[in-house]
């Protein structure tokens, strides 16, 4: 607290110089220190001109007096992750933003770097590192000592191991998933130096979970490229295989690829299949599978450092408990249905390549509340459709209309209905730990409960 | 694609059929299947998935091709017998099962099997001889457990108490070997309201939702006990506004009289309400609202009902002419239940008979 007590009143002490604003705010604040809103409005300032630093340790203080204040915390957020108050994004600058592009503005704190990359060479120091590194490259001496024979390592890994462009940025509107990825998430994994005085270890993961086609998937990616690192993303089928053990030995080789390849996001998709409930599994074979997934993301054989583990499953409650313990998925996310300005990026998305004609992708925003990102594709697919096959009836091609994505629409109904419908019962009857609260306050909310 | 290539898709099949991914181990094994039509072990996992996804009779023509092909097999035979009970054609359903039973008289699951199909045929005597028997060979299996109460108690049949006692018995062996059998609960809860217990039914069922909140069979009966509780409040409320009649006339209120009427109807609510909430277990308002969902006209009943009983219990402490004005309308309150229970049960039979 004191660090961060003395690095906020340093931070602006340099600010008063420049900011008679932040001046008269610094002094009620040092007036009034118990006064979280006060604090939490010269955060905002200091956040703004730039300095994050002075904003962390004023909004770490602000959560000190009051642990659940959300301002407090999303500011935290922003400030953690470099993004000034001018800058944030609103949800069309966000959906309309270009694929690997950052949201950086003139003037604003460079976002944090990935926490695992190579360090740069010392400017300072009057050697010419670069030249030095040209003269040896190709160059791979043998090591002096070999101890036992060489272990044998695949030629090519078996996984894909991507490079992902794909940011936060890119998810069309769901802020309120984004600012929870990146406090409960993102923001202690690219902060090395605050991560090292919290003593937050670079391990565990991450479970989202929600209605099917409501773009887990994608915002994996995204959480990947936020990091900077790899990316692998696992199917059911690619662990699942017919010989006993040979299941577990496709999980361990998995781990020893992103070990590797160290930093990685290893996204396992439906991981209630992988990881399900021991209780649930008849035979033995499967249940050795769970065992070996928890064994690796335990890293009893190896380390894990630099290996977040996503999970996605549209069946958290069949998803083993175990799995759910400290160090594996202990962080669950629930990734819900497009909300409206997400639905408007998704239909400009899957519409800009057709040939439209008085299309207000808000209007179709409004009236699909509950849609998932799937459904609003397949509205597209069917309006395209139609129109299509008007022009190969009449001879004459015309332009996509509004008529006809309302004419798929009354016949789309919502594909996340039945999932709600399985989710109700678990809500009602067996959320005694409160692990779907916030499902329970979203089905609340939209009356689905 | 060869022999040893299906053997590996088959695997898979089967591991993702384990998982209850139906239709992705049905996309996993179709090419052998188009490939070999009459490969066994593929032709017993698409019917499994076909079965399982509730397309019998797609499964029935697979099942056929692959028996006809293997005479040796009894898995085949086994599950076209479940398809015929799903068809609703016990007679094939019965011959399949014993010729599964002659090929594998050690296989529990083959007796299981035939126990549902004579189930089914509404042969009792001889489907609880084949379910003692899958005890028999296994103990320790819970299916078989579930199946000899199954056969013992059979659904739309009304047993003796000592078939039901007997049933008991087995749904419990059952639950000591599988805890957290969710379809163990739900049978037990079935003796509970076959024996008129309805707060032990309401409990046993209560656990079987907490087991598997996606299982409906267990929400239904529970929707059933609270259908059932609304029939017996109605009854003491009409009883009791019945004999309040001769204590409010045009001249007279005797007050003494209808505080005892009240504190008998105070008494049985709190009884009920606090029974209940103990068989709930803290889930009361989850599943009066699921029988809401489930049985409109059941819940407007119950609602006529807690209006009527609310004004009955008014009476006692409102002066004269509203003591006076309220009784009609507490008879008006349990006229609409009782329409309301009419309109209810014609719906029940209607559906039942759809």
């Amino acid at each position: 607290m004191l660090i961060g007590a003395f690095a906020a009143g340093r931070a602006a002490y340099d600010h008063v110089m420049t900011n008679p604003l932040i001046a008269s705010l610094t002094r009620a604040v040092e007036a009034a220190p118990e006064d979280v809103a006060l604090r939490l409005h010269l955060a905002e300032l200091l956040l703004a001109e730039g300095d994050g630093d002075a904003a962390v340790g004023h909004c770490a203080m602000a959560l000190q007096r009051d642990p659940g204040n959300a301002q407090a915390r999303a500011l935290m957020g922003r400030a953690l992750h470099g993004i000034p108050d001018a800058v944030v994004p609103s949800s069309e600058a966000v959906a309309a933003t270009p694929e690997g592009e950052s949201p950086a503005e003139p003037g604003a704190t460079p976002p944090a770097q990935p926490p695992v990359q190579p360090t740069a060479p010392d400017a300072g120091s009057g050697f010419d590192w670069a030249a030095a590194e040209s003269e040896v490259e190709g160059f791979a001496p043998e090591p002096m000592f070999v101890e036992g024979g060489k272990e044998e390592q695949p030629a090519v890994d078996a996984w894909d191991v991507e490079r992902t462009t794909v940011r936060l940025a890119d998810v069309g509107g769901m802020t309120e998933v984004k600012d929870r990825i990146i406090t409960s998430f993102l923001a202690p994994m690219q902060n090395p130096e605050l991560r090292k005085l919290y003593g937050k270890s670079l391990r565990g993961g991450i479970l989202l979970y929600g209605p099917p086609g409501c773009g887990k998937t994608f915002i994996g990616r995204a959480i990947a490229g936020e990091l900077g690192a790899h990316f692998i993303d696992v199917g059911l089928s690619d662990i699942l295989d017919m010989y006993i053990g040979q299941s577990e030995r496709n999980l361990h080789e998995l781990f020893e690829v992103a070990r590797r390849n160290a930093p990685v996001v290893i996204f396992l998709d439906e991981v209630d299949a992988l990881g399900q409930k021991r209780s649930l599994t008849r035979h033995s074979a499967m249940r050795s599978t769970v065992n070996q997934l928890l064994s690796e993301l335990d890293g009893v054989s190896a380390n894990n450092e630099g290996i977040y583990v996503i999970g996605a499953t549209n069946q958290p409650w069949d998803v083993d408990p175990a799995l759910r313990r400290p160090g594996r998925f202990d962080r669950t996310l629930l990734v819900l249905p497009p909300d409206q300005p997400a639905r408007e990026a998704i239909f400009r998305y899957h519409l800009r390549d057709r040939p439209i004609e008085g299309i207000d992708p808000a209007a179709l925003a409004k009236v699909t509340d509950g849609y998932s990102g799937a459904d609003i594709e397949h509205v597209c697919e069917g309006a395209a459709e139609r129109a299509m096959m008007d022009g190969i009836r009449t001879g004459k091609v015309r332009m996509i209309g509004m008529a006809d994505l309302y004419a798929v629409l009354r016949e789309v109904r919502p594909s996340t209905g039945p999932w709600f419908d399985s989710a109700r019962n678990v809500v009602q009857f067996a959320n005694a730990d409160g692990t779907y609260d916030d499902l329970r306050a979203y089905m609340k909310r939209t009356k689905k409960l | 694609m060869g022999p040893g290539d299906f053997h590996a898709i088959v695997a898979k099949a089967d591991a993702l059929n384990e998982l209850g991914r139906w239709d992705d181990a049905l996309r996993v094994v179709t090419p052998v299947l188009t490939a070999e039509p009459e490969h066994l072990g593929a032709g017993v996992t698409a019917g499994v998935c076909l079965l399982n996804t509730g397309r019998a009779m797609e499964a029935r023509e697979v099942l056929q091709r692959v028996a006809l092909a293997h005479p040796r097999a009894s898995d085949p035979l086994r599950l076209l017998s479940y398809a015929a009970v799903q068809l609703r054609e016990s007679g094939t359903a019965v011959e399949c099962a014993r010729q599964a039973v002659e090929l594998s008289p050690w296989s529990v699951d083959t007796h299981i099997q035939l126990s549902v199909a004579l189930t089914s045929a509404r042969d009792r005597p001889a489907a609880v001889a084949a379910a003692r028997r899958a005890v028999e060979i296994a103990p320790a299996s819970a299916a078989a457990h579930l199946a000899l109460a199954d056969a013992l108690f059979p659904e739309g049949a009304k047993p003796s108490e000592a078939e039901l006692a007997e049933a008991e018995h087995h749904v419990r062996e059952a639950l000591v070997l599988a805890p957290g059998n969710a379809i163990a609960h739900n049978e037990l809860g079935r003796i509970a309201m076959a024996r008129g217990q309805h707060f032990a039914a309401a409990s046993a069922l209560t656990s079987a939702v907490v087991s598997d909140p996606r299982q409906q069979v267990a929400l239904a009966n529970i929707s059933m006990v609270f259908g059932q509780l609304v029939f017996r409040a109605h009854y003491v409320v009409f009883v009791l506004w019945l004999v309040s009649r001769f204590t409010v006339t045009s001249t007279t209120v005797e007050r003494s009289a209808l505080w005892v009427l009240e504190a008998v109807g105070l008494a049985v609510l709190a009884w009920t309400v606090l029974r209940l909430r103990t068989a709930a277990r803290g889930r009361t308002r989850g599943l009066l609202r699921d029988f809401a969902r489930r049985d409109p006209l059941g819940a407007a009943w119950g609602g006529s009902l807690a209006v009527g009983g609310s004004a009955f219990l008014l009476m006692g402490i409102t002066p004269d002419p509203v003591t006076r004005a309220l009784v009609p309308f507490v008879g008006a309150c349990l006229v609409v239940g009782m329409v309301l229970s009419w309109i209810r049960v014609r719906w029940f039979a209607k559906r039942r008979q759809r």
